[in-house]
């Protein structure tokens, strides 16, 4: 019985090692797409809007910089909902190939860029993969 | 006739909205039909036309309620009559949103029975001011109501009603991945954590946990597993298990009936030797547990959550022995630390192996202990709607410097893949002085993603899901959100307490009013 239970930690321990490297592997490929991805993302900028760049989000503690968002960064960092308020499509949002959507409710809704989301990391905690 | 709700789910493509499945679940129990709609690719005043609902229903967490009180502002200019109710975490720490225009009525806690009771009081066109848990505004006055007491025997709510998702979207029903609990409450006093409110909102008896039977449960499942694919299970409870008998009793049926990979949370500090070997034998594939700092005086001072980080750091060594994937939770941007804090707790996460390092910025939520203590000691000036409906993008909090601020936030993105090659560690220290910028985003997103889908709750693919997934790398949704609308200014009302009932009542004052009732 101690033989047995030292091979299945001697098993686990072998699985915990493998893991770890595959981990930096499929981290290294993260790295790949995110660097394609990045890129993508600053071609789909249009570089002569104001505010298109991300602005650094202001630090309340020097008195010159307000806290408050700035209002006229668009689909920036600091976008507030007083900025989306036209009801109409995100800033930042352009069409792209118009993939096929699935689900039976997915007729009307075509893939396109949604920078404002894809700013936010993730779409709140409730995302795509969780 | 019922009441005919419509729950408006902002993500309805993430996890499910569990807590308004629930209360859909007792709704449809008592007789009043219950419809979910999404809002990405959807144009939500479409549904209300097409459905004609009585009440039109959010959960809101603060930082999306500003979305939702948005929408149901355009909403409600459209269809005045409709009812509105929000519940969720925001209203239960800050009832006082009530006062924004177009939202009638707001649910701290639980919801069940208080939603059950408002539509039954609409149908039979009852007074419904005086409901416990609920705030109504009725021309121009708030009615405060106190909580009522908690449902102990979580085995007699129905189980959520998923199929209501899946009639919107019939892609949710073949999503691979479904959310469960197992139990409500915690005993913690986490200074971060909603539960504070629930505790101030219900009393200690919060933090007496209720618990499903494990029989419940595996039920549940069973039936999920039948009405379509499920490859991993996801526990989403506080805490999944404090006690050893129960996962045992609860690991035979699982083990029995269900026979699938699952995800839970623990406490690292919770476990012991038995712990980490019933988890592994009865299925757990992944722990998620806090980590949240490498500083104890942060941890236990500022975020209050007790823990002895020798314990902490001996627990996730048992639970990585034991083969088990652990996903950490890291908190970044805490008042009264700084960058060194987090990149000490980046180091922490390294050297204990972790499979997933996740990060999130220190979000001072209102009526957590958290934000006191932010205010208190000027991290920051009490403006709650600053907070973004994603703690994945900057902080609202005070920091030494700008500078300082800017690499914290850098680092955020940069954290995950930083721990998962350690070797980036000093290039990513040069890169936390750069501008924010879309390649951050994307890393961050990136490994996200590949890491949870192959490691974290790893599945078969659905290759349609592989594709969405890998296409949000590059901003790339299946369609936009066309229901972002301003919300209004809050205005002013009067508040009145129930009549008989101060807010702050004891449960044991509620219940013998009750009974006095009864009994008259």
């Amino acid at each position: 019985m101690p033989d047995e239970r030292e091979d299945v930690e001697r098993e686990r321990a072998r699985r915990v090692v493998i893991r770890r490297y595959k981990r930096r592997l499929k981290a290294a490929a993260a790295l790949v797409l995110s660097v394609a991805a990045g890129t993508f993302l600053a071609c789909q900028r249009e570089s002569d809007k104001p505010g298109a760049r991300p602005a650094p989000a202001p630090n309340p503690t020097t008195p010159e910089i307000s806290n408050l968002p700035a209002a006229e960064s668009g689909g920036g960092a600091n976008e507030t909902n007083s900025d989306r308020s036209s009801g109409g499509v995100a800033s930042g949002t352009v069409e792209s190939g118009g993939g096929p959507s699935s689900g039976a409710g997915g007729a009307g809704r075509r893939n396109q860029v949604d920078r404002h989301e894809h700013r936010k990391g993730m779409p709140v905690r409730d995302n795509l993969v969780e | 006739m019922g009441q005919m709700v419509l729950f408006i789910v902002k993500e309805i493509e993430g996890a499910e909205p569990l807590g308004a499945l629930y209360v859909a679940g007792c709704l449809a129990h008592a007789g009043h039909e219950c419809r979910f709609v999404g809002t990405r690719g959807n144009r939500v005043l479409d549904d209300v036309r097409r459905f004609e609902p009585d009440v039109i229903a959010f959960g809101a967490t603060t930082g999306l309620h500003r979305y939702y009180l948005g929408l149901n502002a355009h909403l409600k200019a459209h269809y005045p009559n409709c009812v509105s109710l929000m519940g969720g975490p925001h209203p239960t720490y800050y009832p006082e949103v009530i006062a924004t225009p177009g939202l009638d009525v707001i649910c701290q806690g639980e919801g069940e029975d208080a939603a059950v009771e408002l539509c039954n009081a609409l149908t039979n066109g009852e007074d419904y001011r005086f409901i416990p848990d609920l705030w109504v505004k009725r021309e121009g006055v708030v009615y405060k109501n106190p909580a009522r007491e908690l449902r102990r025997d979580l085995d007699s709510i129905p189980y959520p009603p998923r199929e209501l998702l899946y009639a919107y979207d019939d892609a949710l029903r073949r999503r691979p991945l479904k959310s469960f609990t197992t139990n409500r409450g915690c005993p913690f006093p986490c200074s971060y954590c909603f539960n504070a409110s629930l505790v101030d909102h219900y009393g200690s008896s919060w933090k007496k946990v209720r618990i499903r039977s494990p029989e419940n449960v595996v039920g549940e499942l069973v039936q999920v597993q039948r009405s379509g694919p499920l490859q991993i299970v996801a526990f989403r409870e506080s805490i999944f298990v404090y006690s050893a008998r129960w996962l045992r009793e609860f690991g035979e049926l699982y083990r029995r009936e269900v026979k699938l990979p699952y995800y839970c949370h623990v406490r690292a500090d919770l476990m012991t030797d038995e712990m980490v070997e019933l988890l592994a034998w009865s299925g757990c594939h992944t722990v998620n547990l806090g980590i949240e700092t490498a500083n104890p005086r942060l941890a236990n001072e500022v975020l209050r959550r007790q823990i002895d980080m020798q314990k902490l750091a001996a627990g996730v060594r048992r639970l990585k022995r034991a083969g088990i994937v652990v996903f950490a939770d890291n908190m970044l941007g805490i008042p009264g630390g700084g960058l060194e804090d987090d990149l000490a707790t980046l180091k922490l996460n390294i050297d204990l192996d972790v499979d997933y390092a996740a990060a999130t910025l220190c979000t001072p939520y209102p009526g957590t202990g958290i934000a006191r203590y932010a205010e208190e000691h000027g991290y920051f000036d009490g403006d709650f709607d600053l907070i973004d409906d994603s703690y994945y993008t900057e902080s609202v909090l005070r920091f030494g410097s700008a500078a300082e601020k800017l690499q914290i936030e850098n680092l955020h993105k940069l954290f995950a893949i930083t721990a998962a090659i350690p070797a980036l560690l000093p290039l990513t220290r040069r890169l936390l002085r750069l501008p924010p910028n879309d390649y951050f985003y994307a890393a961050f997103r990136a490994w996200y993603l590949i890491c949870h889908m192959t490691e974290v709750m790893p599945r078969r693919p659905d290759w349609e899901q592989v594709k969405e997934s890998l296409l949000s790398i590059f901003g790339v949704y299946r369609g936009v959100d066309e229901n972002r609308f301003a919300a209004p200014e809050p205005e002013s009302l009067r508040f009145v307490d129930n009549p008989g009932f101060e807010v702050k009542a004891s449960r044991v004052k509620l219940r013998m009013q009750r009974e006095q009732a009864a009994h008259a």
